[in-house]
């Protein structure tokens, strides 16, 4: 091939804004097309499928392909570009009829309670029917048209970023709303008569076709930009006029094709219409997406998968170079798993717990060694946890863990002597529940998850007599953390392990969608835990979690740094004297909770930058060890990551704000007031140089 | 400031950027016609992106090997396809420490074209994410209205 054909074919650019905005929207029309299945069988859902995925399909060519990349040397190209965004992609997107599909596929109490009364608003009603009633549809988009064709304002889009989003931006969503009226994706009648869309589209052909006639005939270079900008041997010139015949022919027969097809509906007898228009409707039954049994099953593979990594960490941090970019105990541990355990946990849940080598390896110990007594009384809390998770943070700064891959060998193989020898002589899942940091660490942040493991039908677990779920039956054990299903409440103390699932003899147990952080509002019985409220020792643990991300972030940025041992006094003295006494002597432990959102937020801000800026580290590792190659990994900071981090902490900042004002009310102020403090000095961390781990710099 | 909200929540939904950026100059340089993008407009202290588009000055065809490099206050750096989205420019990622007005040379095979790159002071970090700070008090504010949208919905119940 034509190395220039090749190199203009090859210059796609997915990844950005848009594409992330386009994949969410497939998926959320997707999951809401599914939902819609499950009950009713429309005979054109598949084809509304097609036609949406064909849509959003037509955006991304408009924005990520090679059109894009050439919008600003060649106007035909620009011209398709417009074109896809104008004339092809809205009206595809309202074919498939995308309202209740999108909401269907947003949680029902999200729908229900938060967007409700805004699609209920008579003013948000009457302004959306005024948009989408055909003159003033007809007049925005054909002003839309004019307007940005208008040299200055093309030539303003051409030179500068943001008045090209604008433009392309502009162009989209007047296109939607031109086609409202004549596709009419919307419930009810439209009050205008039908014959109405004929002229609509004719009228809107005609402006068209003036304009491309211009850019056809005028004789002169409109748009000067191209004549300093442009490729090849073809003209700005001819480039202009090819621009104008594409939006000439084919945007004449986007207009009147459909124009043509309505008229021929009109002329049809009304008996056949009616017929056409007559959804074919059949119930079906749910199918199932996943077996969340299936995956249960799976568990073990997970836990192979998960310890053949655990081992190559020890192993390379024992026996590896031990300098840090260079050796996996360095990079897997501290920059891929804490990150994406973190980011599982809030899109799917407690995947790390899941898939724990640890308890497999524990499992194996268990053959051999009794696991017959029971944990001391004095220790059944979280105390003991939480002062290994605050020993675990303050030596990850103190001690370097993620410096010294030697040092990560050993914590890693100690953690699996100490899962072996505290399960292998007391019962239960003592480990986990006690003592375990990572676990108590992913037990707090399951709290903004978005699913839980919890019973189906409660009216089942009400006529259950066995109570297979937490005293286990002959093939199954039951919830060794001693779960009840029917009391538990959130995913606290729950590690994923699905031994319920696979233990009830109803199939009443089940991964569900939950709203995040519902249960830290509602502070309900939990079974095993009892109330937040009064636990003392998880609101300690809330507080190191909360806390320990914001100190674990500020210790990697420069101001920090250079005051370290003062910080670490100051610590020292909150965790020894101000903890304790904000737990025991003053505010409602309950409030402790509504900091959690902030605090995973933080959490998954700063590991996502190791991860976004350090991904690769581990490829770089295998092809030094096996291809010879001589290059370590190297620090790129992508451009989306400040955003994304930013994002992050705005929604722990809002479900923050939003769990203290459901939990205090008249006492918003001060705990809104310290949850905005926090997210002002997360801001302010995050915008610090930040130290790379596991790279070169 | 409402008309910058409304931009922003459009933006947020169909995002995109013309590719290469804003034309610094356009040069002839023996057989050579030459092109030079900034990115971004205004560019500011920072990293900047600079693009370079190298045709054939006879036919305007694309060169795509020549060893181009920027030259920026006497530092050259090695301009590649490789990180282009379009692939017929060369693309470099350059250091401006300074704002204020500053020479740049473009180099390739021999030849050479020179010009001024512009470039303004950085912005603070609150200026430069607006949008994504923008985040938490419109929330807040759609927060209150929800309410206030259900509390008058009870009422007319009541009614």
């Amino acid at each position: 091939m034509d190395p220039v054909v090749n190199a203009a074919l090859s210059s796609w650019n997915p990844g950005g804004a848009a594409s992330f905005v386009l994949l969410f929207s497939a998926l959320l029309y997707l999951r809401g097309w599914l939902r819609g299945r499950r009950l009713v069988h429309a005979a054109r859902d598949g084809q509304r499928l097609a036609a949406f995925l064909g849509g959003l399909m037509l955006v991304f060519l408009a924005t990520e392909s090679p059109l894009d990349a050439f919008d600003n040397f060649s106007l035909a190209a620009h011209m398709a570009q417009h074109l896809l965004l104008m004339m092809f992609a809205p009206p595809l997107i309202l074919l498939a009829r995308p309202t209740v599909p999108l909401l269907r596929g947003l949680p029902r109490t999200f729908v229900k309670e938060g967007l409700g009364p805004f699609l209920t608003w008579p003013l948000l009603r009457g302004v959306f029917r005024i948009l989408t009633a055909p003159p003033f549809a007809w007049a925005a988009f054909a002003i839309s048209t004019i307007f940005w064709h208008l040299p200055a304002f093309y030539e303003l889009a051409l030179g500068s970023r943001f008045w090209h989003g604008v433009q392309h931006a502009s162009f989209f969503w007047t296109g939607v709303l031109f086609w409202w009226p004549v596709i009419q994706p919307g419930a009810g009648k439209s009050s205008w008569a039908a014959w109405i869309k004929i002229p609509y589209l004719l009228f809107a052909d005609i402006v068209n076709t003036a304009l491309s006639a211009f850019f056809v005939f005028s004789g002169r270079l409109l748009y000067p930009s191209y004549a300093s900008a442009h490729l090849g041997s073809l003209s700005p010139q001819d480039d202009q006029t090819i621009a104008g015949l594409i939006m000439w022919v084919p945007g004449s027969l986007v207009y009147l094709l459909p124009a043509f097809v309505l008229a021929m509906r009109l002329l049809v007898s009304g008996r056949a219409q009616v017929r056409a228009m007559e959804p074919v409707v059949r119930v079906r039954n749910a199918p199932q997406i996943f077996r969340v049994r299936t995956l249960a099953r799976w568990r073990p593979a997970l836990q192979v998968c998960m310890l053949l990594l655990a081992v190559v960490v020890i192993v390379d941090g024992f026996f590896g170079p031990q300098v840090t970019p260079l050796n996996l105990a360095g990079v897997l541990p501290w920059i891929h798993w804490r990150a994406l355990s973190i980011l599982a946990l809030l899109v799917v849940g407690n995947l790390f717990c899941m898939s724990c080598p640890f308890v497999f390896v524990r499992d194996l110990g268990r053959k051999v060694l009794p696991a017959r007594l029971r944990w001391p009384r004095r220790l059944r809390n979280k105390w003991l946890a939480t002062g290994v998770l605050a020993a675990y943070l303050i030596g990850y700064e103190v001690f370097g863990f993620w410096d010294r891959p030697w040092l990560t060998a050993w914590i890693a193989a100690g953690y699996f002597a100490a899962a072996v020898v505290v399960d292998g002589f007391f019962r239960g899942a003592s480990f986990c529940k006690y003592v375990c940091p990572i676990g108590q660490f992913q037990f707090v942040s399951s709290l903004g998850s978005p699913r839980e493991v919890k019973v189906k039908r409660a009216s089942v677990c009400r006529s259950c007599q066995t109570y297979d779920c937490i005293r286990g039956n002959e093939q199954q054990r039951g919830c060794e953390l001693y779960l009840f299903q029917p009391k538990k409440a959130g995913n606290l103390d729950c590690t994923f392990c699905l031994d319920c699932v696979k233990a009830c003899p109803h199939d009443n147990v089940a991964i569900l969608p939950v709203l995040p952080a519902k249960t830290i509002v509602e502070d309900p019985y939990r079974s095993s835990i009892g109330r937040l409220s009064k636990r003392s020792d998880f609101a300690a643990l809330a507080l190191v979690f909360v806390f320990g991300a914001f100190a674990n972030a500020a210790g990697m940025i420069g101001p920090v740094m250079v005051f370290e041992q003062w910080l670490r006094m100051l610590l020292l003295v909150l965790a020894v004297v101000a903890v304790p006494a904000i737990l025991f002597f003053s505010l409602p432990k309950r409030f402790v909770f509504a900091l959690v959102p902030l605090g995973v937020a933080m959490w998954a801000a700063h590991l996502l930058y190791h991860f976004a800026t350090g991904w690769n580290a581990p490829w770089t590792i295998l092809s030094q060890r096996f291809l010879g190659a001589h290059q370590a990994a190297t620090a790129m900071i992508p451009d989306w990551l400040t955003g994304a981090q930013i994002l992050l902490l705005d929604a722990g900042l809002l479900v923050t704000l939003y769990v203290g004002w459901r939990v205090a009310r008249k006492l918003t102020i001060p705990w809104a007031a310290l949850a905005v403090a926090l997210y002002t000095a997360g801001i302010w961390i995050l915008f610090q140089p930040m130290q790379m781990r596991g790279m070169v710099h | 400031m409402i008309f910058r909200l409304v931009l922003g929540a459009l933006l947020t939904s169909v995002l995109v950027w013309a590719d290469g950026g804003t034309i610094v100059f356009r040069q002839r340089s023996g057989p050579y016609s030459v092109t030079l993008f900034a990115s971004p407009d205004p560019l500011r202290v920072g990293i900047g992106d600079l693009s370079v588009l190298v045709e054939r000055a006879s036919d305007g065809a694309p060169v795509l090997d020549a060893g181009v490099a920027i030259e920026l206050d006497g530092e050259a750096v090695k301009a590649t396809h490789g990180n282009a989205t379009n692939k017929l420019l060369y693309q470099a990622r350059v250091e401006l420490p300074e704002a204020g007005v500053r020479p740049v040379a473009v180099r390739m095979n021999g030849a050479a074209v020179r010009g001024e790159l512009s470039v303004l002071p950085a912005q603070t970090p609150i200026v430069r994410y607006w949008p994504y700070f923008a985040v938490v008090p419109i929330a807040v504010i759609l927060f209150e209205m929800n309410r206030r949208l259900k509390r008058r919905r009870a009422g007319q119940r009541l009614n």
